[in-house]
Formats: C-alpha cells, sequence, structure tokens
C-alpha cells in the first residue's frame, strides 16, 4: 500500500497505480481525454497536469505511477491556464463555434432541425451533441473564447463502411480509438498517419474497413470522446432516457450489453462490462427496430391476407391445433427463453404436438467456464471461424493470459482466423481428426492429411508438452479422442444446450421427413419443407420463407423479462428494455395462451415417437454426377428464423453469408464468374445461390453457411450450374 | 597538449579506401577489441568509459559510461544496442562521415560497448537516405565477421555479437532515442513516456542502450589510450574531442574535429575559413533545436557547459552560420516550418502548437502580422516547453524564444511596415 496527499486528503492505494487513478478512487476529479481506464496510459493529451511537491515541472497524472509520501495538487491558478492552453489548443483544431457560443443554452429549442447536416461544423450539427466529453471540458475550464481561428482539415466522411461513420475533420487525436483496436480487440486495424498538423487516424494504405481485419466491434467508437466515429444506425438517436442492462441473445455467449433506450425505442447498445461483438454492438437496434419486422397478428382467409386482433388469430391457432391434434410438428428455435421452452414443454404435454428443433451433435455438449482457462496454454482452432464467431469468448479467455500463446488453425478454408493464426494446417476434408492424433499422440500412423510433416512438428513444438486447449466445431467433428493434456470444447452457436437436451426433443428433420404430420407450428424456426401442410402456424418477428396461414408476432428479447441458457452453462437474465413493439407479445406469453384455451386435461401426456439418435453421416465420396464437396458450415450470425445479413445491409456487406464459396479453377472450369448465380443441384435438392470465388478454400469444394430455410443442413455432394453469364 | 591537431575520429579519413578493414587494421584498428577481450573484463571497460568523461554527442550530451551503468546486470532478457544513425538534425552531417569513410572505427565502438554492457545484438538504425553509408556499413559488417571482430566467440572468447542495419523510415522524430526504438520494433515513431527509460525498458521490452554514432565511434580510441588521456582532451566533466560540423554562411563548410571546448571564434575563422558574403549576424551552435546566439555572444568555448551558460546547447554541435544578409523572420520561419511538419502528432502543445507558430510566423512574413502576434507565440513556450512527452517541444521553443527575444526589432518591422528590413521590400515568397 501507497500512501501519499491529493489535495491536502490522505489517500492509501496499491502500488502500481497512477496519480489519476488514486485521485478518481477518491472521487478527485482531474480533466483527461486520451485517458480510458482500460487502455494503456498515453500522455498525449496534456490535460490531465498535476503538481507534485518537488518537481519541477507539471507532469501528466495519467502515467505518473504513485510514490509513497507524494504530495500532489491537482488544482491551481497556473495549472488551470495550462488545461486552458491546452484544451484552446484542441478545439482549434475542432470545429467550435458552438462550445463556446453564449447561445448554446437555448440553441436547441430552436435549431434541431439542422442536424444531419452533411458536414459537421459545430455540436448542433453533431451526433455526439450531448454525449460529447469536449463540452464537459469546455463548460469545467470556462473557456469562452478562442483566441485561434479555426483549422479545419477539410477531410471526406467515411461514409463506405458498413455499421460506422467516421469524420476526422472532429478527430482531437487522443489516440483511444487506436488503443482500443489494439489493446482490447488485438486488431490493430486503425493507427495515426502522417505527421504535424496533417496527423490523422487511418487504416494501412487507406484501405476500407471492410478491405481490413476490422472485426466491427465499435470498440473504436465507443473510445472516441468526440462525433468523430459514430454508428451509423443509432448516431442520431439522441442522448438516451434509460440505459437498461441485459444479455445480448444473438449467440451463445450471452455478453452483458446496455441498451440504450429513448422513447420506448432502443437506439443504440454498447459494451457493459466486457468487449461485444459486431452483433451486439451494431446489431440490436437495428433488429429490433427493423423495417421488416411484423409486430401484428396476420390470418389467411382464402387467398387473402388479413390482419386481425390477437383474440382472432390465438383462437384460429388453438382450432387448428385441436384439428390436427396428434398430426402435429412443433419445431422450435434454440434461440428461445428458457421461459418458453418451459411453456413449449407444457403445450407438448397436452398431446396435442411433437417438438422437434434443428440442433445437431448434441452429444457433444460440454460444460465450460471461464476459471478453466486460466492457465495460459496454445490455442487450437479447428474448422470454426473464432475471430468471427465467437471474437468475445477468445478475448476473455486471452485477457488474464500475460504471455500470448500460439494460436492454430486447422481448417481446410481460409479463414479471418486462419490468416489471423500463427500457423494455419489445412488439411484434406476429412482428414481433421487424423490430423488432430498427429499433433496429439504419439501416433506413428501414415500422414494422409495433407499437412507437411515439418508444419506438424513445429506446432508440435508449440505445445512443448504443456498441452493446448482445442476450440471446435462440433457439427463437424464426429469424435476426436485426446490426451488428457488437451482441454477440447465445443463451440456451440445456440444457447440452451443443456436445456434442451433434458427435453429430449426430436430433430426437426424426422419431424420435416415425417408423412403423418400436417400442421406445422414454426417457433422461431424456418425449415425448408419437403412437403405441402395443411396449417403452418408461424410465431416470430419475421415472415418465415416458408410461408404462413397463421402468424403470431413475437416480442424481441429487448422486450421481454426473462433468461436463457448460455455456452458456459450458466443462466442469463433477459431485462426488458421496452415494451413490446407494435402487438407483439413475448414467446411464452404466447404459448401459454394456446396452451390454455387447448383445455389440456392433465396427464394426457402421449408422445408420438421416442427421439431417435442421429447416427453420423458417412462421408459420400464425391463421383462424376455430383463433383463437388458442399460442406456446410455453422452460421453464427442466424438469429431465429433469419440471417442478420438477410435484415441488415450491414451484415449483408460484412459477411457475405448467402454466398457459395468457390475455388477459382473450379469457377474457371465452370466459366462461373465471381457474383453471379449458380445452381446447386443434389440428389434430393437443388437451389440458388451467388458465386464468391476465392482461393480460400480448396478447389474441389464448394462451402456455403447453414440456412435451413434454404435447406442447407449438412455436407453433400453437388453438381454446380451456371445459370447467369 | 599536443601541438600536432589531435585527431582521433578523423585520424583514417584521408587514407586511400579508408573504409576497407585492411586500412583499419594496418593503421591499428580492432586492437583496441582484441585488448578490451582479452585484457579487461567488461566493469573494467566500462570504467574506463566513465573516467574518459564522454558525453553522447546525440545532442543531450549525457555521459555515456553512467547511462551503460544504468542497465541492470541482474536481468535474464536480452540486452541491445541502437546506435542512432538517423541524424535528422538540420545542419547535423558528421555521423555519415564517420560512417562512409571509417566505418570499422564505429563497428569496433559497437563491439567494445556491446562487451562493456553484456550486449549480444546491436542495430544500426540509419536514416534511409544514406543510401552509400548502408551499403558501406554492410560490407565493412562482413568483412568483420571474416576476421572474427563480430559473430559468434569473437577473438576466440566467449563473446557472441550480431550487428544489423535497420534502415529508417523517414522522419525527424525516428531519431529520438524512444521514436527510434518504436520505429525499430515496426511500429510508427511516437516517442514513449519516461520512465521507464531505454536502459530498464527499450527494444522488444528489453534492456538497451542508445548512443549517437559518434559517441561510439570514441570507444576504441578510449580504451587504446585510456580514459584519463581522452579526459585529458576535452574540458572538465565533458572529454576527448568533438566533429563540429560547419555550415552556412562561412568560406569553408565542413566538419572538423576539434577538441571538446574550442572556442567558436576559433572554429569559425581559423578552421572555417570566416563568413562569407556579409558580417556575422548569429550562429546556431548545435543544430536547429538550440537556441540561437547574436553575434555579439558568439565569443564562447563549445562545449556542453559553456554553452548552456551562453543560453543555448551544444546539442549535436551541427554549427549553422547566418551573416548579417538573412532575414531572421524568414530563418525562423523555416525553422518552424520544419517542427510543424515533424512532430509526431502525440502532445497536444507540441502537435498544435507547432502549427500554430509556422503559421503565425507565415503572415507575419508575409507582411500580414498582427501586433500582438509576438506575444502570441511567446505565450506558446510556458505550456510547450517542458510539457510534452520528448524533448521535441522544448527543441521547437528553443529557436523560437530565441530568435523572437534576440532580434525582436526585425519581427516587430515586418508586422508594422508589413516588409522585410534586411530586404526592404514585401517579401513575396
Ligand atoms: C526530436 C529529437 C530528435 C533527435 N534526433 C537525433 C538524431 O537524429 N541522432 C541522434 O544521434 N540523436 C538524436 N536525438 C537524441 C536522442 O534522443 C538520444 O538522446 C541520443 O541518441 C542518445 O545518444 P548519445 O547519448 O550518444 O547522444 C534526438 C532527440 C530529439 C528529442
Ligand atoms: S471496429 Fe473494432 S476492429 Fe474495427 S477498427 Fe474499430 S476497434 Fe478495430
Ligand atoms: S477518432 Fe476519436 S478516439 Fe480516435 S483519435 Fe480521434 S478523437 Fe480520439
Ligand atoms: S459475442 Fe454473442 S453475445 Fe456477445 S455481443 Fe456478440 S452476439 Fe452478442
Ligand atoms: S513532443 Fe512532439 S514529437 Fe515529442 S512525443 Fe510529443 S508530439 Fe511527438
Ligand atoms: S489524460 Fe493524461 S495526458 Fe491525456
Amino acid at each position: 500500500m501507497i500512501r501519499l496527499k491529493i489535495n491536502d486528503i490522505p489517500i492509501e492505494i496499491e502500488e502500481g497505480k497512477t496519480v489519476l487513478e488514486a485521485a478518481r478512487a477518491h472521487n478527485i476529479r482531474i480533466p483527461t481525454l486520451c485517458n480510458q481506464a482500460d487502455l494503456a496510459p498515453y500522455g498525449g493529451c496534456r490535460l490531465c497536469m498535476v503538481e507534485i511537491e518537488g518537481y519541477q515541472r507539471p507532469v501528466t497524472s495519467c502515467t505518473l505511477p504513485c510514490h509513497d509520501g507524494m504530495v500532489v495538487k491537482t488544482d491551481s491558478p497556473q495549472l488551470k491556464d495550462l488545461r486552458r492552453f491546452t484544451l484552446e489548443l484542441i478545439l482549434s483544431e475542432h470545429p467550435y463555434s458552438c462550445l463556446i457560443c453564449d447561445k448554446k443554452e437555448d440553441c436547441a429549442k430552436f435549431m434541431l432541425c439542422i442536424q444531419k447536416e452533411p458536414v459537421t461544423l459545430g455540436c448542433k450539427y453533431c451526433s455526439k451533441d450531448g454525449k460529447c466529453e469536449l463540452q464537459v471540458l469546455v463548460e469545467e475550464l470556462e473557456i469562452k473564447e478562442i483566441p485561434y481561428p479555426l483549422t479545419y482539415r477539410g477531410l471526406e466522411v467515411e461514409r463506405w463502411d458498413p455499421f460506422f461513420e467516421r469524420d476526422y475533420n472532429l478527430c482531437i487525436l487522443c489516440n483511444r480509438c487506436v488503443r482500443a483496436c489494439n489493446e482490447i480487440r488485438h486488431a490493430g486495424v486503425i493507427q495515426f498517419q502522417y505527421r504535424g498538423p496533417d496527423t490523422v487516424v487511418g487504416t494501412a494504405f487507406g484501405l476500407t474497413h471492410l478491405e481490413t481485419a476490422c472485426q466491427f466491434c465499435g470498440a473504436c467508437v465507443d473510445a472516441c470522446p468526440t462525433g468523430a466515429m459514430s454508428e451509423r444506425y443509432g448516431k442520431w438517436g439522441g442522448v438516451p432516457d434509460k440505459k437498461v442492462s441485459t444479455s445480448c441473445s444473438f449467440c451463445s455467449i450471452a455478453c452483458e450489453v446496455l441498451l440504450n433506450v429513448r422513447d420506448n425505442a432502443v437506439i443504440s447498445s454498447e459494451p457493459e462490462h466486457h468487449p461485444l461483438c459486431v452483433r451486439g454492438r451494431f446489431g440490436i437496434s437495428q433488429f429490433v427496430h427493423n423495417p421488416k419486422r411484423v409486430t401484428e397478428p396476420f390470418l389467411k382467409k382464402g387467398t387473402r391476407i388479413v390482419e386481425v386482433e390477437w383474440d382472432e388469430a390465438l383462437q384460429a391457432a388453438v382450432e387448428k391445433l385441436r384439428e390436427f391434434k396428434g398430426r402435429t410438428g412443433i419445431i422450435f428455435s434454440p434461440n428461445l427463453t428458457v421461459e418458453a421452452l418451459d411453456a413449449l414443454i407444457e403445450l407438448e404435454n397436452s398431446g396435442f404436438g411433437i417438438l422437434g428443433t434443428s440442433l445437431d451433435s448434441l452429444s457433444a455438449y460440454a460444460d465450460f467456464s471461464l476459471e478453466q482457462f486460466s492457465k495460459p496454454a496454445p490455442i487450437v482452432v479447428l474448422n470454426t471461424d473464432i475471430i468471427d464467431d465467437f471474437s468475445v469468448l477468445m478475448l476473455q479467455i486471452r485477457k488474464s493470459w500475460k504471455e500470448k500463446t500460439p494460436l492454430i488453425v486447422i481448417d481446410s478454408a481460409q479463414t479471418k482466423t486462419a490468416d489471423k493464426a500463427d500457423v494455419w494446417l489445412q488439411p484434406k476434408l476429412g482428414k481433421e481428426e487424423d490430423l488432430l492424433q498427429l499433433l496429439f499422440s504419439e501416433s506413428d500412423k501414415r500422414n494422409t492429411t495433407g499437412v507437411a510433416n515439418e508444419l506438424i512438428e513445429t506446432v508440435k513444438a508449440m505445445f512443448n508438452g504443456n498441452g493446448a486447449y482445442l476450440f471446435y466445431n462440433p457439427s463437424n467433428i464426429a469424435h476426436v479422442k485426446l490426451p488428457g493434456s488437451v482441454k477440447a470444447i465445443p463451440l456451440f452457436a445456440r444457447p440452451n444446450l443443456s436445456k434442451i437436451m433434458n427435453m429430449q426433443v426430436q430433430n426437426s428433420n424426422d419431424i420435416l421427413h415425417d408423412d403423418s404430420i400436417d400442421c406445422l407450428f414454426l417457433v422461431g424456426e424456418s425449415p425448408s419443407l419437403k412437403k405441402t401442410y395443411k396449417v403452418i402456424i408461424a410465431q416470430d418477428h419475421f415472415i418465415p420463407a416458408c410461408g404462413y396461414d397463421i402468424f403470431l408476432p413475437a416480442a424481441t428479447f429487448a422486450e421481454v423479462d426473462g433468461s436463457f441458457i448460455a455456452l458456459d452453462g450458466k443462466r442469463r437474465t433477459l431485462n426488458k428494455a421496452i415494451e413490446p413493439v407494435g402487438k407483439s407479445k413475448p414467446d411464452d406469453w404466447i404459448i401459454k395462451e394456446i396452451t390454455n384455451n387447448l383445455g389440456v386435461e392433465a396427464g394426457t401426456t402421449t408422445r408420438a415417437k421416442e427421439p431417435t439418435q442421429k447416427a453420423t453421416p458417412k462421408q459420400v465420396k464425391p463421383t462424376g454426377k455430383y463433383p463437388f464437396h458442399l460442406v456446410v458450415r455453422e452460421n453464427n450470425y442466424r438469429f431465429r428464423n433469419k440471417s442478420l445479413s438477410s435484415l441488415m445491409k450491414g451484415f449483408k456487406k460484412f459477411r457475405n453469408d448467402d454466398c457459395l464459396w468457390i475455388h477459382p479453377a473450379d469457377a474457371e472450369n465452370l466459366k462461373l464468374k465471381d457474383g453471379k448465380k449458380v445452381q446447386i443441384i443434389s440428389k434430393d435438392f437443388s437451389l440458388t445461390m451467388t458465386a464468391k470465388v476465392t482461393d480460400s478454400v480448396p478447389a474441389g469444394t464448394v462451402y456455403a453457411f447453414h440456412d435451413p430455410s434454404a435447406g442447407l443442413v449438412m455436407d453433400k455432394i453437388v453438381r454446380l450450374e451456371c445459370i447467369e453469364s | 597538449m599536443a601541438k600536432e591537431p589531435i585527431r582521433i575520429l578523423t585520424k583514417n579519413w584521408d587514407i586511400k579506401n579508408s573504409n576497407t578493414i585492411e586500412a583499419y587494421i594496418k593503421n591499428g584498428g580492432y586492437k583496441a577489441l582484441e585488448k578490451a577481450i582479452k585484457q579487461m573484463n567488461p566493469e573494467q571497460v566500462m570504467d574506463e568509459v566513465k573516467k574518459s568523461n564522454l558525453r553522447g554527442r546525440g545532442g543531450a550530451g549525457f555521459p555515456a559510461g553512467v547511462k551503460w551503468g544504468f542497465v541492470p546486470k541482474d536481468s535474464d532478457k536480452l540486452k541491445y544496442l541502437c546506435v542512432n544513425a538517423d541524424e535528422g538534425e538540420p545542419g547535423t552531417f558528421k555521423d555519415r562521415y564517420i560512417m562512409t569513410l571509417d566505418p570499422h572505427m564505429l563497428l569496433e565502438g559497437i563491439a567494445i560497448t556491446s562487451y562493456a554492457v553484456g550486449i549480444s545484438a546491436a542495430y544500426i538504425y540509419i536514416r534511409n537516405e544514406y543510401i552509400e553509408s548502408i551499403a558501406i556499413l554492410k560490407t565493412a559488417i562482413q568483412e568483420a565477421k571474416a576476421k572474427n571482430y563480430l559473430g559468434a566467440s569473437i577473438l576466440g572468447s566467449n563473446f557472441n555479437l550480431e550487428i544489423y542495419v535497420h534502415r529508417g523510415a523517414g522522419a525527424y522524430i525516428a531519431g529520438e532515442e524512444t521514436g527510434l526504438i518504436e520505429s525499430l520494433e515496426g511500429k510508427r515513431a511516437m516517442p514513449r513516456i519516461r520512465p521507464p527509460f531505454p536502459a530498464a525498458v527499450g527494444v522488444f521490452n528489453c534492456p538497451t542502450v542508445v548512443n549517437n554514432v559518434e559517441t561510439i565511434a570514441c570507444v576504441p580510441s578510449i580504451i587504446e589510450h585510456g580514459g584519463e588521456w581522452f579526459a585529458g582532451i576535452g574540458v572538465s566533466k565533458d572529454g576527448g574531442t568533438k566533429l563540429y560540423a560547419v555550415s552556412g554562411h562561412v568560406n569553408n563548410p565542413g566538419v572538423y574535429e576539434l577538441p571538446v571546448g574550442t572556442s567558436l571564434q576559433k572554429i569559425l575563422y581559423e578552421h572555417a575559413g570566416g563568413i562569407k558574403g556579409g558580417e556575422l549576424k548569429a550562429v546556431i551552435p548545435g543544430g536547429i533545436s538550440a537556441s540561437v546566439l547574436a553575434a555579439r555572444e558568439c565569443d564562447i568555448a563549445m562545449d556542453c557547459q559553456s554553452v548552456a551558460k551562453a543560453g543555448s546547447m551544444l546539442g549535436s554541435a551541427g554549427i549553422i552560420v547566418m551573416n548579417n544578409r538573412v532575414c531572421m523572420v524568414e530563418a525562423l520561419f523555416n525553422i518552424a516550418e520544419f517542427y510543424a511538419e515533424e512532430s509526431c502528432g502525440q502532445c497536444t502543445p507540441c502537435r498544435s502548437g507547432s502549427h500554430w507558430i509556422k503559421n503565425i510566423l507565415e503572415r507575419i512574413l508575409h507582411g500580414k502580422g498582427k501586433t500582438d502576434d509576438l506575444e502570441i507565440m511567446l505565450s506558446f513556450i510556458p505550456g510547450i516547453m517542458g510539457r510534452t512527452i520528448c524533448a521535441f517541444g522544448d527543441a521547437l521553443c528553443g529557436p523560437v524564444q530565441s530568435f523572437i527575444t534576440k532580434f525582436r526589432d526585425e519581427f516587430e518591422y515586418h508586422i508594422i511596415e508589413g516588409k522585410c528590413n534586411i530586404r526592404n521590400k514585401l517579401d513575396i515568397l
């Protein structure tokens, strides 16, 4: 413990803390701009200067470690002058007219309409108005005029990337975005460029963020004290009325997230205790208030679809379920709340239908907690793009590690993670398990994996007998036998696994292939259908691709109280941030209403069939007729019945996940061009997709993301036909 | 002492093919390294350098032996030497001569320094424009390796050393020692916050010695002749000879090796051949970061303390001479423009302050100055000097303050009359 005095207040603080941290811990305010608690000290803005007894000059408190017996003064006329001088200089590089305007208090009443100007020339034109740190500092340091004219940089506003925009004319070069990108995300996308007054934040070679390794996590946007970086969708949302802490439901990690709410709308979301990924940071408000969302009940009457009241919609659903009692399949998405799942069990128990979901490989499920990863070890990632899909998990695991351990990727496709990896091993398709054997056990098996022996030896040397963590995609690898030193963790994209395992439900495919089923009740799912049904009841946020007869609008996770089970097996709470949009209702409410109206006599449980244990599909070799191997990858950017790309333009640009990845040599043989439509034909299905020609995938193989509504659910052998040239 | 001029750094420069290892060895080269390795232990080498009063020749004038002593002995990390060959300070052009004409003296110095501090890898961070020096250094390293003065088990001992030539990225700030380290690590040259100093945490987070080319090139003769001999050449606490690079309005511009503490008058009139094209008006004694001295202040000895006493600094000893036809507003604008362009952009006062000073000088120069412009510029000084991460901020303030206070009448003439008193006409650039 270190004892020091700040402004005559005796303070005790643990060793290694800075004077700024000591002051903050005791609510002594020191003006700062470049400091951010979770980033390394930078010392650039020079606002946080303090005086230390015995020191000749003022020093920056954000970089100065506390020493025993230090006597610190955080305020004096000299310091105030110094800070004013510095802030004036900062403002001379930033449009300041509104900051020092003596009418600024009254301005908002009259001038709201001038927001959304293409160029920001003052606070009233800026999306950060009311949230900007410069505004606070100008008040605090009582700056009334600035002796220098503004040097406007005249840079083009960077609007070409999805999710966020950058107007570096507003940048005050605090470097927070740069450090956030490097230190929080290890992404290294942005850095200062040029020198002197030309200094500006930018990417290497002026690439767009899409062309770099940018994860669109928004850590940079959240770090920015000014309006230089702004979220595209929520930027004009204004100052929130309240912030509601809840859990992001887009993936199984279930991050804590703060929803910013204004006038019963989610205007944006921000990280609470740890970083978010692009889905949680930029996806939530756009998802909840998506223009494609349907928030009223609809009913098919003859050939017409009409909007109805809840009573009528529920009544219709109940009638149909009664009519098709025992012939109804209830297919649900794992992305529901525990409460909704419980309600579904009740409904099934009433004997009106059988439950099914599209989860495979559940047998691989294993609980894990972050504590398991306290010991640093190399990370091996198998067939999953952990940077795109589970970046937050990896950041959390690595955060506590002092040393950086190697990242090894095993994947037949060149993913973003493969690009970032220390070693990328590209085995032949289907040889992943063999490769694992070669890597982890003293096997004298002949190496037929297609990976060079030297490379295998290099990786083995990296393990150095310390073991490793293996993260793998459960739907690609059926069975992996590993030594005890290797901790294997299957990464499931969907939540609620332990719950669903106990529910003992059918696989949705079995239901879809069951001829006796005439009615489907789809709760958050939209499968590709094998036959026509007499009735389809759909309960969701969006209209399912397979069509419907009765549509019941469900409230999103931002609109409900409830819970779900995250990848670590723990329960996460959902806190209602806004009232359900339109007439939508929580999933569990809808299901319970139906169950109650069905009028169930308790104890009539009849399970139509015992759940079947799915056999691992045998790998079929491509043949002359079907020369390509179609690999279907789990899509962590799907939620309930939609892929995020189909709902939001940003995700479409970022993920491009409705594309078929094909090797240039194969494309050339087929005379198929990038961006053109191609038909994929297998024994039992046919669909059209856009080709993405890339050498990230091996020849003879095409890759697509899992999409049940299109029938892309498992690996197949296929034939391709150009339908556009 | 000697009537013969003492030549330590320049002793081989007149020899034919002075940059080959044969010529160097023929003139006694690599004897000092052999002596150090075979007859002395590292502490003794370091003690000799401490005794020599060798001060850093890169600008700050910090005693070299003391700096080496800061490197922790018990650290189990690798230690590095970075030789600062960025030579970015305008008016400075001495290191290039050493590297081109006598690269082996530098290499021998590097080897001895590394032996003394326990270093096994040294980088020469060299200004990218020095294409010729880069090629010569690379050849010299090969030559020295072939003769086992570098490489593994040097001269049969267990001392190993690799030297790497690293080409700079072309920024003045990459010459600042922590900017250099960042640049060497492949990052943007942005000076680091100190403490920790490089001696504790330097390149790749390891203890690192950063020294100027000339500093290191002095080391072989210190070991050969002894620290006391070297100390005896200069003045108290500032030993040896110094390469004075004289440029500007003199008849014989060039690099002159003279004992530390030689008088400026002697350098200008005896060696550089006197003032050219007019009378002496002002001298910048140590590269543009040093405060300007008016002609009447030029009767000083050129060692660290004497120049400091005169209100300037010896710096890199790049002496820039100006005759009475030089417009001081234009000269300062030239300097300010350089600083405004070269600030790394981290610290507000340096980045923005240098920009404003340049802007204000530009308008004064164009006859559009305002009456309070001088006060505005001077009011910047307390906000910049000593308020920044690296010494760049101070380097900017020295010239601004000294030019304006010492030649105030010229600046005022520009402001009031809207034209230049030297050319007596509106200055159109
Ligand atoms: C802005 C700035 C630029 C510098 N440029 C150089 C340079 O080009 N060459 C050099 O040797 N030292 C330069 N220095 C000084 C170095 O920071 C450092 O003090 C020096 O390399 C230490 O070596 P020495 O002790 O041998 O002088 C510069 C310092 C500053 C503040
Ligand atoms: S969005 Fe994330 S990865 Fe992209 S630049 Fe910002 S911090 Fe870096
Ligand atoms: S963009 Fe924002 S966070 Fe980045 S340096 Fe500029 S002001 Fe700071
Ligand atoms: S990692 Fe998962 S839970 Fe976290 S923000 Fe992204 S989608 Fe949401
Ligand atoms: S003083 Fe100037 S050059 Fe030095 S770190 Fe600060 S901004 Fe960069
Ligand atoms: S907060 Fe300390 S220098 Fe910016």
